[in-house]
């Protein structure tokens, strides 16, 4: 498919979202065997650029750089009618929007600025110091998601680091609003 | 937004108009995203080789941007 979409002079790149760098991804690009470009964004390029909270994400942009259309988290590309808008735009550079298209929920200022402030603290090796702000954060704003998996990983990080991400885990989390 | 006057289905321009607004108000809220028809703001990202990337590279081209993470 991505012969064809660079036949049609459109392009994909993929950001993956990792504050340990590019060795955590890597494998999955390499692994999908994916001819686009995948880079690595460590701090908040995408919930600043995005207003992106949740991932997977999508945003579609044009050719003058203006943004067409941007998919909530939870975005599958293997999903008929998310494919077919895809598709559509990067091969014929359609765009259909209806009242049923979902709207990408935006990230509040404020929960934004306690991310940034735990990143820098997160990179400077202070880990309980940013557990504590991106706590204050998740007060402000409760569904940032990439902040609370950050928030996560730092309280348990068995549940990320050894092995496979224990996603029932995360489910029993969301279950008890933690 | 007011009272609609228009009765559904809409035609496929303003559904594209009701949606612009929709996302406008939501960034009018102080909220951090580009609405649709905005201008998408220029960065630099490293690549898994550790080459700088731009979006503004992509000019010219329509792109689409997969945002995804490990975790």
């Amino acid at each position: 498919m991505y012969a064809g979409i660079t036949a049609a002079g459109s392009d994909i790149l993929s950001i993956a979202v990792d504050l340990q760098g590019p060795d955590l991804p890597r494998p999955f690009h390499e692994k999908a065997g994916a001819q686009f470009t995948t880079v690595v964004d460590a701090g908040t390029i995408v919930t600043r650029t995005f207003g992106v909270r949740a991932i997977p994400n999508n945003a579609l942009i044009d050719e003058d750089g203006i943004l067409r259309y941007s998919l909530y988290g939870g975005f599958d590309i293997r999903k008929p009618a998310t494919k077919k808008l895809v598709s559509d735009f990067l091969l014929n550079g359609e765009m259909k929007l209806t009242d049923e298209t979902p709207v990408q929920g935006a990230v509040d200022v404020a929960s934004l600025d306690h991310f940034e402030r735990g990143l820098e603290l997160y990179g400077s090796g202070d880990l309980k110091g940013a557990a504590v702000i991106w706590r204050e954060g998740m007060e402000l704003e409760f569904d940032h998601w990439n902040m609370r998996k950050q928030l996560w990983a730092i309280e348990h990080p068995d549940r990320f680091y050894d092995g496979d991400v224990d996603y029932d885990w995360q489910k029993v989390q969301v279950e008890e609003g933690r | 937004m007011g009272r609609l006057f228009i009765r559904p289905p809409f035609p496929e321009s303003l559904q594209t108009e009701l949606h612009r607004i929709r996302r406008k108000q939501m960034t009018q809220t102080g909220n951090a995203a580009p609405a649709i028809g905005d201008i998408v703001p220029d960065f630099t990202l490293p690549s898994l080789d550790g080459v700088d990337v731009k979006l503004s590279d992509y000019r010219g081209k329509r792109v689409a941007v997969f945002m995804w993470a490990s975790w």
